[in-house]
Parts: structure tokens; C-alpha cells; sequence
């Protein structure tokens, strides 16, 4: 469904790069839900435990920097009494030679520390790896590619890209792999973050506690557009999870406008569907990014422009200018073209 | 004054033949790139191992298990040239040349023998470099002894070629001494790694 | 007792290289060689500081379009091999072989001609990685280079082999190089300095040399499998084919965590030596400093997996290397608490050298503490591969590295030199530098918690990232500008008058003797009988008649030939008497013919390969023969001498 009160503009002449502005890249960038993805500002079990953890490092470290610098200080300002350089033997091998404070400073009291900090990993750790036991985990794939996210629900059928739909309150294991490269999956407000290696099937084990949307990030240079390789963690109640899960079990309806079939005719003839895979229009290709809900994604481009009409007619016409070196080629259409596939696209709900 | 009287020589006693023999800088240098050289084959073991541990079948399909009787011969033949070098630097270092010349041809003629031994099998065995991990390893790995191997067999040769000239002996002495200790290592690091390449598919077929 | 000249000229006849530019190619003597180092990774850090600088200006506000994408990644990746591979390294082995010698009391390295060619190796290897530009494949995939990225599926093209081919032929020189100042510090101490008299740079060289011998060899490994993978298509990191791409973190890092143990230990050393002068104290705790020293050499080569902590491998193993590597906070502790302590006995004087290592007190501290908190599993699970990271390793590196190097430099720079440098531009440096240098990485520490994650040539607006990139950027030009300060300082101050002998009050050897030392170092073999020879001894000759029979003829020698004094490994008592060569064009020559066979490589013309791998081979063969003998004098004792009656007489 088409949002109400859009006004259909025509394009008059073929679009100039939308790298058009000199300074700012992108047009319609996308911030949704919580703005800066802050692991200090958890929304889950792993990254509050970790959350705790670091108050506790900080804690520690900084009265150790604040304590070394202190008792510098001190001895900076002493002066002494004596000539020193008469009265050390200092070539009698290794003999004592040393001091309280190197001793104490050096070895005992960080000794000290070192077990507790060991204590502390050990715990910590063993709570993250196992959040949300003993209850049964909801499985979700996620593959990485050069530079999307291939997302699969295999016990419902279903497969979106670049988000990530949780249920609250319940573990989640997200089985990751790569198709290409190895990238890293995070979303700091979650928990830590896990490599995606090919060939190799990793396990992330995440609960969310609060509904909302997160921000995600890929966290292994992967290549010319690592840096813009974000997707966004949508975290559902419970039923309303449910009710996520059965609506997409179905494709969308047959569009029945017709600016909206034409566009599908365009999606097809435009060469888009080799690619994408809508289902039951285009066939299933697991190398690119399956655009069967598009319309109801809150971004583009792996979590880097909102989703609208604008910003999709213009990553479809110059993908290229907005994300240099990501796989997508230009499309060359007429702007009836792409009103008309822009119109079907909306329909992918 | 020390314990020994020959630590109390200064220059001039060397010169007049009656202070003591420490082991020459060289020797030195030359254990240190040892160091260098068994960390690189502990790397290639490493490597092997690691290898293997992520792959279920080994050799994996397509690929047979390699037959053991031209490998054997050819680890035999590096560790008996290893021998047959440690008799003949013996032997120069009581001045034999002869037997030193003999010493050299021989662990020359077998080290030769070991890298043609798995050469040969190299064009029996039946698969491209490229098709596994597996063939990667079978042939690089023993490629790269091969070619540790090859840098001592060059100074065993300018030795040989020097060793006709008996008043050279001093001069080659501790080259000599060097000689013998990169080689012993190599024959070992290259006849274990032998053993690991080939031995490896029949003890560890299914991981 | 023989009764014997010094001869100042003989000596300078013997050791001097000739003026000529045959002179300059050939030349083998290690303050030269040293200083050549220093000179060539200079200008790298100058090169890799201006490549942070770019990539800065680009990162200063969200969604610049400075630099593109490609351009961006060529910049990090070169930075980090230019910082890593061109400057760190070379410059402290560099600043060692000049330094070492003098130190100990010996006269050069004990493997000159290696020294020449560890040179020469080092700046064509440079020049070789540095090419890449002119044939616009510039390595693009990190200084880490991991796979299956640079392999030959998705790095086709010439860029990564010019990585992999430039930095194995790199280490061959700081193999040469680690090699070399293990023998110096194992045989070739001045009589008297026992194993416990050596000074801690002294130590602290040594076990970086074995560390470098120890860790260079696997990432040589590792790159001939991976040159091998994109060359023939052996899969030996191809997942699809049964490879492992985890193979080669695990090389790498098996080099690399212990390389950071190479860069750290001599900056370490080298404060070592400098607050016992500022502060008219020898150092307190050298027993706790020493064992500290080899415990860290020790310890580095057990927890490269903290590199690895979100690769996926058993809770189990990444808790092991969590826990060692939590354990370094002891020796870095012992090292710190002993700089305390001996600023607590002694009196400061704040020369510049002084500032700049309670400079690195400080930061060092801060960067371990950082580095501690990594080494905690779960929150290195949030932290791995943000700008936290990167916050890190800046501060232990330049402050374990870098602000020690200037340290160095303020103090030895009149041996270096024979001049001074200024105090007063020193402390204009110092103060931009430092300033600079937190304002740059500290706000990178909060970037981290704001999930920006490292290797991105730009970020979103509204992520509120902004403003602390823009504040490091401006602090990224206020340390630049303290750089700049420097090389003004180090121009300027060569118009100075020439500096005293031993214009600091120093203890150690290196302070002996005129202010630039000679070619021959020392005309008659110093005494060493305390760890502060200059402050606790009359006299550094020998006045037993025993030791005087060893040290003085080395000022007369009895045929023209360079004398070097060999001494036994843990109590330093004359040995014997080695030679060591003169001026040779083997080094360069093998140098060069190695550069060209790597070139063929690179270019997949194998004549050209083989053609520079057998000259390489011959003037290899060249370089051993062309010695008079093998660096020692003949063995008079054994039946091999007495058969060839003793001494040839062809020399």
C-alpha cells in the first residue's frame, strides 16, 4: 500500500548522481529507533552483565592510573640528601637489588588484580555465552555477504535482508556464516559481537529485554563499503513477534494497481529479478538480497538510507554513486520506469 | 688469576698456539638461524595439523592414499646423507680430505636422491596442486623443505670444490662445522615432515 | 708485559671506510649503518604520519567524500605496514646496532657485512612495497592482511603480492639483524660486564632479538603459503576447498603479538637507561627489571589469541589466553614501579630526555591499562574492533615506542651527532605532542562505547560520532606539528658547537671517550666492574696484568686487520681475538640481485626470478669466500691448525 499523501513526481530528465553535494554524501540518511548504537545504554541481558563489567574496570584501572601517577608525582618532587652515585653496589650480580615498592607495586598488588579481573572474565563470560539458559532458543541465520545481510528464518520459511526480527524476553541463537569474506556481526546494545567466517558456522547467543529498534554493524573489514555495512535488530513482544512470523509465511498480495503491475513487468525486464528474488516473481538466488518485504524495511542500502520513495529511486538508478563498490549495477530506465517500479516496489509489503 | 692458565693468554699467546678454542662467532650465527629455521618447519607442522583438523575426510574423496614405499625410501635416504656428512666432517676435522670429499659426495648423491624420490612420486600421484588443501600441503610443504635442503646442498658443493685445495682446510673450518649443523637439522625437520605428509592420511583418515 | 703504542691513525687506517662512493656502498660499520637506519625510518614515520593525517581530514566529519573508498582503505593499510614494518622495527634495531656496540665496550657488531646487508634489504624492501604505488596496486587489505579478503579470489591484481613478497624480504633483515645482536651480546661484552653488569637496553635488545628469532619465521610461513595460494591456487586458506582461513590469523598473530613485544622492549630499555642519569640514581630493582624483561619475552609468544577472542573458538582455550594475557600486567608493573622508585631515591632534573619518559610512564600506563581491560574476555567481545582498540594500541605504542625513541634522541643524539639538541624546541615538542596525542586517541576510547568500529572511511550523521572525530583530528595536527618542532630541532642543531664527551653526567660506556667515537669505538678494550662503570669506577682500563694483556694489544694490532675482543657468555672473561671484515660490495650486490629475483616474482617473469635467485646464490658464495678467514683467528690448538702449521701465512 502506497503511504497516503505522497505526491507521484515525475522525473523530467535522467537523475544526476546523488553524489551530487559536494561535502555530505548521502540524502536521507537513516537513524531509526535509537540513534548512536552506545553499549553503554544496554537492551539485553549480555551487554548490561558487560555493562557492569566495564564500570568495574574503569573503576579499577583508573585508580591504578590515578595511583601510579599520584606516587609519581611524589617522587618527582623529593629530592635528596646524599650523593647517590658513591654509595650503590650495584655490580654484585643478581643480588637482592630490589625494593618494596617495585615488589609491592609491580607484582603483588597487580597480582591481586589480575586473579580478580580473572574471577570476574570467567564469570562474566560463562553468563553471556549461556544468556537466557535454560530456556529454548529461537534459532535465526545470518550470512554474511560483501555488504549485506542474508537473513533466514528456517523453521518459518522465511528470508528478509538487513534486519534482524527478535522476539523479547527469549534467547535467540543467531547461526551466522559468510558467503565471501569474513565480516563480524555486533549490535552493541545487545551483547558482543561474533565473526562470520566462510566455511565455518559461528553461534551468537542474544536476548533482548526491551521492544525497539538497534542498531547493527559489521565489525571485520570486509572490503570497500565495510563502513557502510549496518542492518537494524527489530526486538518484537512476544505476540507480536508471533504475528510477524505468521504474516510473512505468505508473500505480499498481486499488486492491483496498475502503475504497480507495469512496475513489476520492469522488475523483470529491467533485468532485476536475476538478481533479487521476490517470491513467486523472480526465482530464489541466495547470492543477493531477497526483496520480498522491501517496502516494510526502515532502511536500504544495508542500513544506511530510510527507506522511501525517494531515496530507493535513487539508490536503484546509481547505487554506485551512494555506496561505491557494492555489487548492485546501475539501472537504466526511463522515469516512467522507474515511477512505475517504485510504485510496485511500495507494494512489497 | 684464573682456575685454567689458558684463560690467562692474551693475544700473543693465541698467536703462539697455547690459548683456548671458544666456539667461533659464527657458530654463534649459524645456531641462532638454526633457531630461525626449526621455528619455520614448526610453523609448516602447525599448519598441517591445523589443516587437517577442519577437514573430515583425509585424503578426501577423489584423492587415494599415497603409497608409502617411495616416501619411506626417500626420508631414509635424507637421514643416512645426514649420517654420512657427520663421518665425513669427522674425518676433516682430523685433516682426512679425502674422506671429507667422500662424506660430501655422499650425503650429496642421497640428499639428491631424497628430493628426485619425491619428485617421482609427485608425477604419480594423481591430482593438481589446486584441487584441496590436502594436495596444497602434499606438495608445497615438502617444496619448501626441498628448497631449505637445496641451500645446503649448494654449500656442500662449494665445500667439495674447495676440498682440493688442503690449505684452504682452516679457512673452511668452521663453514664446515656450519655445514653439519644446518644439515642435521634439515634432514630431521624434512624427514619428520616427510612422515607427517604421507603418514598422516593412514593414521588420521577420518577426523 | 709487553709494553704497547696506541696508534690513533693505524687504528683510523684500519676502520675507516674510504671517502669514495665506493667507500659509502661498501662500507660495514655499524654507527654508520645504524644511523642510515635511523635516517630511512624517519622519513617512513614522516610518510606513515602523513598517511594518518589524510585519512583524519577524511574521518573529521561525518560523510566527507575527500578521499573514496579505495583510496581510504590503501591509506589504513599503508599506514599500519609503514608504521609497523618500516618504522618501528628498523628505527630500534637501527638505534641498537649504533648504540649496542658502544654500550658493551666493543669495538662493531660481530657480523658486519650481515649488518650492511640488513640495510640495504631494509630500504629495497621499502622501496619494493612502496612501487605498488607507481602500478596503482596498493595492498588494500589491512597490515593484518587477512584472508579469504587477500586472497586470490578477492584481491586479484598485484597489490597483495607486493604485501607478501615486500614484508618476507623486510624480515630477512630484522632476522639478520636479531641474530646479530644476540651473538654482540652473548660474546662480545667487554671484560668484566657480567651477564648482571649489562645495562637493561643491553637486555632489553637481547630478548627482542629472540623474540624476533622465535616469531619472524611463522608469518615467513604463512606468506609463502599464502603467495603460493594466489600464485598456483594452492588452498591452503580456501574454505571451499577444504582450506582454513583461521590458519593464518593464528600465524600472524603467533608473529604478531610478540612483534609488539619487539617494538615495546627497547623503548622500554632505553627509559631504563635514561631516568638513572635524570635522576643520579642507578636503577632500583635490576634483578625485578631483568626477569621482568625475560618473563614478557617469555610470555609474548602465549597469548596471541587475544587477538582472536570473536572468532569463534572454545570459551575454554580464549579464557586460557585471557588469563595470560592478564598476567602481563606483572612484568609491565615491575618495569614501572622500578622507574618509581628510582625517581623516589633520586632528584629529577627535567631535561628534555627526562620529560619524555615520564612522558612514557604515563602513557604506557594508561595504554596498559587499557590493554588489561581487552585482556577481559566479554568485554573484549564488545570492545574487539572498535576505535577502543585503536585508542589502545596508540598509547602503548607510542608511548612504549615512539615517546621513548625521542627520549633516546634527545639524549644520545650528541653521539649520534656531536651536537646538542635544543632543550627549548625540545619542550615545544614534547608539549604539542603530547597534548596532541591525547586529544587524538582519548576521545577514540569513547567512539569504541559508541559502537564506531575501526577500518570505516566514513560514518553516518546523527550517529554522534562527529564531534570527538573532529577533536581527534585537530589533536592529530597538534602532534604533527610537534613532530615538525623536532625535525626543526634535528636540522637546527647541527649549527650548534660540538657537545661534550658526556654532556649528561651518564654511568654507562657509551659515554666514554670523545663525543662522536671513532670508527674503532674504543683504541684500547674498556673494563667493566659495576653496572655504572663511569660513576663507580677510577678508570675504565685494566690495571691487573691478566686483563691488560687482553685489552691493550687490541690498540696495536699485530697484522692490519680489525680486532674485536671475544669474551665468554655470563661472566664476560676474554676469550679470544676475532677478526672482522673490511669494507664489501658482497652485502649491496647480494641486496639488490634478491630484489630483482622477488621482482620476478611479483611480475611472474620467472627468467628474471631465477636469473636474480642464482646471482644471489653466487655472490653469497662471493660473500663467505671472500673473508681472509671466519671471523676468528684460526684455532692454533687443533690438529687441523698444527697440520696447516698454525697461523696461514696467506692473508
Amino acid at each position: 500500500m502506497r503511504p497516503s499523501g505522497q505526491v507521484r513526481t515525475p522525473l523530467t530528465s535522467p537523475p544526476c548522481p546523488a553524489r551530487v553535494l559536494p561535502r555530505h554524501g548521502l540524502p536521507g540518511l537513516a537513524l531509526p529507533g535509537v540513534a548512536a548504537p552506545n553499549l553503554l545504554d544496554p537492551r539485553g541481558p549480555a551487554a548490561a552483565d558487560i555493562a557492569v563489567l566495564w564500570w568495574v574496570l574503569l573503576a579499577v584501572g583508573g585508580a591504578v592510573f590515578v595511583g601510579v601517577a599520584v606516587l609519581l608525582g611524589v617522587a618527582s618532587v623529593r629530592r635528596r640528601t646524599q650523593d647517590v652515585a658513591k654509595d650503590a653496589l650495584t655490580g654484585e650480580g643478581f643480588v637482592g637489588g630490589g625494593n618494596v615498592l617495585v615488589v609491592v607495586g609491580g607484582i603483588a598488588f597487580p597480582a591481586a588484580v589480575v586473579v580478580g579481573l580473572m574471577v570476574a572474565t570467567v564469570v562474566t563470560a560463562e553468563r553471556v555465552a549461556t544468556v537466557g539458559n535454560p530456556a529454548e532458543p529461537f534459532v535465526v541465520e545470518v550470512t554474511g555477504h560483501k555488504f549485506w545481510w542474508d537473513v533466514r528464518y528456517p523453521d518459518h520459511g522465511i528470508r528478509i535482508a538487513n534486519e534482524l526480527h527478535l522476539p523479547v524476553g527469549q534467547p535467540v541463537e543467531v547461526v551466522v556464516t559468510s558467503a565471501d569474506v569474513i565480516h563480524s556481526i555486533w549490535v552493541p546494545q545487545l551483547g558482543g559481537k561474533i565473526d562470520m567466517n566462510p566455511g565455518h558456522v559461528n553461534i551468537l547467543r542474544l536476548v533482548v529485554d526491551e521492544p525497539g529498534e538497534y542498531r547493527g554493524l559489521c565489525t571485520e573489514f570486509c572490503g570497500i563499503q565495510h563502513a557502510r555495512m549496518h542492518f537494524v535488530a527489530v526486538a518484537h513482544e512476544q505476540d507480536d513477534f508471533a504475528r510477524w512470523l505468521a504474516d510473512h509465511a505468505d508473500p505480499p498480495d498481486e499488486p492491483d494497481d496498475a502503475g504497480a503491475l507495469a512496475g513489476r513487468d520492469v522488475f523483470i525486464g529491467a533485468g532485476c529479478g536475476e538478481c533479487h528474488t521476490v517470491t513467486g516473481v523472480s526465482p530464489r538466488n541466495d547470492s543477493y538480497p531477497d526483496l520480498t518485504f522491501l517496502a516494510e524495511r526502515r532502511t536500504i542500502a544495508a542500513g544506511i538510507l530510510s527507506n522511501n520513495r525517494g531515496t530507493l529511486g535513487g539508490w536503484v538508478l546509481d547505487p554506485q554513486g551512494l555506496k561505491p563498490g557494492n555489487r548492485m549495477p546501475p539501472a537504466n530506465l526511463t522515469g516512467q520506469e522507474l515511477q512505475d517500479l517504485l510504485d510496485y516496489l511500495e507494494t512489497l509489503r | 688469576m684464573s682456575a685454567d692458565p689458558a684463560l690467562d693468554a692474551g693475544p700473543e699467546e693465541i698467536r703462539a698456539g697455547r690459548a683456548i678454542e671458544p666456539r667461533p662467532l659464527a657458530w654463534w650465527g649459524m645456531m641462532l638461524t638454526l633457531a630461525v629455521i626449526a621455528t619455520m618447519y614448526g610453523a609448516m607442522y602447525f599448519s598441517y595439523f591445523y589443516i587437517r583438523i577442519g577437514v573430515t575426510r583425509w585424503p578426501p574423496d577423489g584423492i587415494a592414499p599415497p603409497a608409502l614405499g617411495l616416501p619411506a625410501v626417500s626420508a631414509a635416504a635424507l637421514l643416512a646423507s645426514a649420517i654420512v656428512l657427520w663421518g665425513g666432517l669427522r674425518r676433516s676435522h682430523r685433516g682426512e680430505l679425502g674422506a671429507e670429499r667422500f662424506g660430501l659426495l655422499s650425503a650429496l648423491v642421497l640428499a639428491g636422491a631424497s628430493v628426485a624420490l619425491l619428485l617421482l612420486d609427485w608425477t604419480r600421484a594423481g591430482f593438481g596442486v589446486d584441487v584441496h588443501s590436502y594436495a596444497a600441503l602434499y606438495y608445497v610443504l615438502p617444496a619448501i623443505h626441498a628448497v631449505v635442503l637445496a641451500i645446503g646442498m649448494l654449500m656442500a658443493v662449494v665445500h667439495l670444490a674447495l676440498s682440493f685445495r688442503p690449505e684452504d682446510l682452516p679457512r673452511r673450518a668452521v663453514g664446515l662445522r656450519a655445514l653439519g649443523a644446518y644439515w642435521y637439522l634439515v634432514a630431521l625437520g624434512g624427514a619428520l615432515l616427510t612422515a607427517v605428509v604421507y603418514g598422516t592420511p593412514h593414521v588420521w583418515p577420518v577426523a | 708485559m709487553t709494553t704497547t703504542r696506541v696508534d690513533v691513525d693505524r687504528l683510523q687506517r684500519l676502520w675507516d671506510a674510504p671517502p669514495t662512493l665506493l667507500g659509502w656502498l661498501t662500507m660495514v660499520n655499524h654507527k654508520t649503518i645504524g644511523k642510515r637506519f635511523l635516517v630511512t625510518g624517519a622519513a617512513f614515520f614522516v610518510l606513515g604520519g602523513i598517511f594518518a593525517l589524510v585519512m583524519r581530514v577524511q574521518l573529521a566529519l561525518p560523510e566527507l567524500e575527500i578521499l573514496d573508498p579505495q583510496v581510504y582503505n590503501e591509506l589504513f593499510t599503508m599506514h599500519g605496514v609503514t608504521m609497523a614494518f618500516l618504522f618501528i622495527v628498523p628505527v630500534l634495531e637501527g638505534f641498537a646496532i649504533f648504540i649496542l656496540p658502544l654500550m658493551v665496550g666493543a669495538r662493531d657488531l660481530p657480523f658486519p657485512r650481515l649488518t650492511a646487508f640488513g640495510y640495504w634489504v631494509y630500504l629495497l624492501a621499502g622501496v619494493f612495497i612502496f612501487s605498488s604505488v607507481f602500478v596503482g596496486a596498493v595492498p588494500d587489505g589491512g597490515w593484518y592482511a587477512y584472508v579469504p579478503f587477500t586472497g586470490p579470489e578477492f584481491t586479484p591484481g598485484l597489490s597483495m603480492d607486493f604485501w607478501l613478497l615486500g614484508i618476507t624480504f623486510l624480515e630477512i633483515s630484522a632476522i639478520g639483524a636479531g641474530i646479530e645482536i644476540a651473538a654482540l651480546l652473548v660474546k662480545n661484552r667487554a671484560p668484566g660486564m657480567t651477564i648482571a653488569r649489562m645495562p637493561l637496553f643491553a637486555w632489553s635488545m637481547l630478548v627482542t632479538a629472540f623474540i624476533i628469532i622465535f616469531a619472524f619465521p611463522t608469518l615467513i610461513v604463512g606468506s609463502i603459503l599464502l603467495e603460493v595460494e594466489r600464485k598456483i591456487g594452492a588452498p591452503f586458506y580456501n574454505p571451499d576447498l577444504g582450506g582454513n582461513e583461521i590458519l593464518w590469523q593464528h600465524l600472524f598473530w603467533w608473529f604478531g603479538h610478540p612483534d609488539v613485544y619487539i617494538w615495546l622492549l627497547p623503548g622500554v630499555g632505553i627509559i631504563s637507561m635514561i631516568v638513572p642519569t635524570f635522576t643520579r640514581t642507578p636503577l632500583v630493582g635490576y634483578t625485578w627489571v631483568v626477569a621482568s624483561t625475560v618473563v614478557s619475552g617469555v610470555l609474548s609468544f602465549g597469548v596471541w589469541v587475544h587477538h582472536m577472542f570473536t572468532v569463534g573458538l572454545p570459551l575454554l582455550s580464549i579464557s586460557f589466553f585471557g588469563g595470560a594475557s592478564l598476567v602481563f600486567a606483572l612484568p609491565s608493573g615491575v618495569q614501572v614501579f622500578s622507574w618509581i622508585a628510582t625517581i623516589w631515591r633520586g632528584s629529577i632534573r627535567w631535561a628534555t630526555a627526562m620529560l619524555f619518559a615520564v612522558g612514557t610512564l604515563l602513557t604506557f600506563t594508561f595504554g596498559g591499562i587499557s590493554g588489561i581491560m581487552l585482556g577481559v574476555v566479554p568485554f573484549n567481545w564488545q570492545a574487539h574492533d572498535t576505535h577502543f582498540v585503536v585508542a589502545h594500541f596508540h598509547y602503548v605504542l607510542i608511548g612504549g615506542s615512539v615517546l621513548p625513541m625521542f627520549a633516546g634522541a634527545y639524549y644520545w643524539w650528541p653521539k649520534l651527532t656531536g651536537r646538542m639538541l635544543s632543550e627549548h624546541l625540545g619542550r615545544w615538542h614534547f608539549w604539542l605532542f603530547v597534548i596532541g596525542l591525547n586529544l587524538t586517541f582519548f576521545p577514540l576510547h569513547v567512539l569504541g562505547f559508541l559502537g564506531m568500529p575501526r577500518r570505516v572511511y566514513t560514518y553516518l550523521e546523527g550517529l554522534g560520532w562527529g564531534p570527538l572525530n573532529l577533536l581527534a583530528t585537530i589533536g592529530a595536527f597538534l602532534t604533527a606539528a610537534g613532530v615538525l618542532v623536532f625535525l626543526v630541532n634535528a636540522v637546527v642543531s647541527q649549527r650548534r658547537p660540538v657537545a661534550d664527551p658526556d654532556p649528561w653526567g651518564a654511568g654507562t660506556l657509551e659515554w666514554a671517550g670523545p663525543t662522536l667515537p671513532p670508527s674503532y669505538n674504543f683504541a684500547i678494550s674498556p673494563v667493566v666492574r659495576s653496572r655504572y662503570p663511569l660513576w663507580e669506577q677510577e678508570s675504565i682500563e685494566a690495571d691487573d696484568e691478566l686483563t691488560r694483556r687482553w685489552t691493550v694489544p687490541l690498540a696495536d694490532p699485530l697484522e692490519d686487520e680489525r680486532e674485536i675482543l671475544v669474551t665468554s657468555e655470563i661472566d664476560a672473561e676474554p676469550q679470544t681475538v676475532a677478526i672482522l671484515p673490511q669494507q664489501s660490495v658482497w652485502p649491496p650486490t647480494v641486496a639488490v640481485t634478491l630484489a630483482v629475483a622477488l621482482t620476478g616474482v611479483l611480475a611472474d617473469i620467472y627468467w628474471i626470478a631465477s636469473l636474480g635467485l642464482v646471482a644471489s646464490v653466487a655472490g653469497a658464495v662471493a660473500w663467505a669466500w671472500s673473508r681472509k678467514d671466519f671471523a676468528a683467528i684460526t684455532y692454533p690448538q687443533s690438529p687441523m691448525a698444527r697440520q696447516t702449521g698454525g697461523l696461514s701465512d696467506e692473508r
